[in-house]
């Protein structure tokens, strides 16, 4: 059942690994959190292609910590495509804690902001979905990561950016906690120069 | 301020440790215990069931609620 990781120091058994400069495989038992970002995932992928960005990341990769909302960002849809996509959602045991109307969740998305979708009559945990809106999220969805977990892949947001947006921008203790559990878990892959050209990108 | 200091430096000493602790442990294992600590955070939200409109004023995003 365990596999060894011959690639790791001393035979250590730890399956989280680089397996190409863009995959990560997973091993790990899935949580409640997981199971609910998977089932939404499945329907997400019909319709669109997507990356997560923050604290779902360190989460999913071993952090002991828990979050009540999972940030990810697609491409802008058309009314039409957000309809399809809104009906899928509603038909399979999920809702929009924003609304009921597809009229206003449409509207709530094109202003760029945030819509929030959990298990049918329930808040936590919940998607926040939004579109794509800036540089910084079009190279979070340009050069997205995929984790490999459990026959599902995930895509996540490249670690040098969420690195350096938590340490430069959030700041708070959990992000600073965050970034600091994604550099020592990827002490040998984390490429300090691109946590630089984000920093002097953001002028800090 | 000193409390605060010594508190940020054990959660930083614990975030180490348990990356360390992840590496040489079984994955099964590591994540069993992960899980105990997210499984029973969301048993604890869902047991509050908030309204849309509550949880949404806590994420002051009141403004963002279109229920009628």
């Amino acid at each position: 059942m365990t596999k060894i990781n011959i690639n790791s120091k001393n035979n250590q058994v730890f399956m989280i690994r680089f397996i190409s400069p863009t995959e990560i495989e997973l091993e790990k038992t899935m949580n409640e959190l997981d199971k609910f970002v998977i089932s939404f995932l499945k329907i997400l992928k019909k319709h669109s292609d997507y990356v997560i960005i923050s604290g779902y990341i360190p989460i999913l990769l071993g952090r002991p910590r828990s979050t009540d909302d999972i940030d990810i960002l697609i491409p802008k849809f058309t009314k039409e495509k957000f309809k399809s996509f809104h009906d899928e959602i509603v038909s399979s045991n999920f809702w929009f804690i924003n609304s009921d109307n597809v009229e206003d969740l449409f509207a709530i998305l094109d202003e760029n902001d945030s819509i929030r979708i959990a298990v049918d009559q329930e808040t936590s945990p919940n998607v926040e979905l939004k579109f794509i809106k800036d540089s910084d999220d079009k190279e979070s969805f340009d050069k997205k990561l995929t984790v490999n977990f459990l026959n599902e892949k995930i895509n996540i947001s490249p670690l040098e950016l969420q690195i350096a947006y938590k340490e430069n921008k959030l700041k708070s203790p959990k992000d600073m906690e965050d970034a600091l559990h994604l550099r020592e878990l990827f002490k040998d892959h984390i490429n300090e120069n691109k946590i630089m050209y984000y920093r002097q990108k953001w002028q800090i | 301020m000193a409390d605060l200091e010594k508190n940020k430096q054990s959660r930083i000493w614990y975030v180490k440790y348990w990356v360390e602790y992840m590496k040489k442990t079984n994955p099964l294992e590591w994540s069993r215990q992960q899980n105990i600590i997210i499984n029973s955070s969301l048993q604890n939200a869902r047991e509050f069931n908030f309204s849309p409109e509550f949880y949404l004023k806590t994420k002051n995003e009141l403004h963002k609620c279109k229920r009628k």
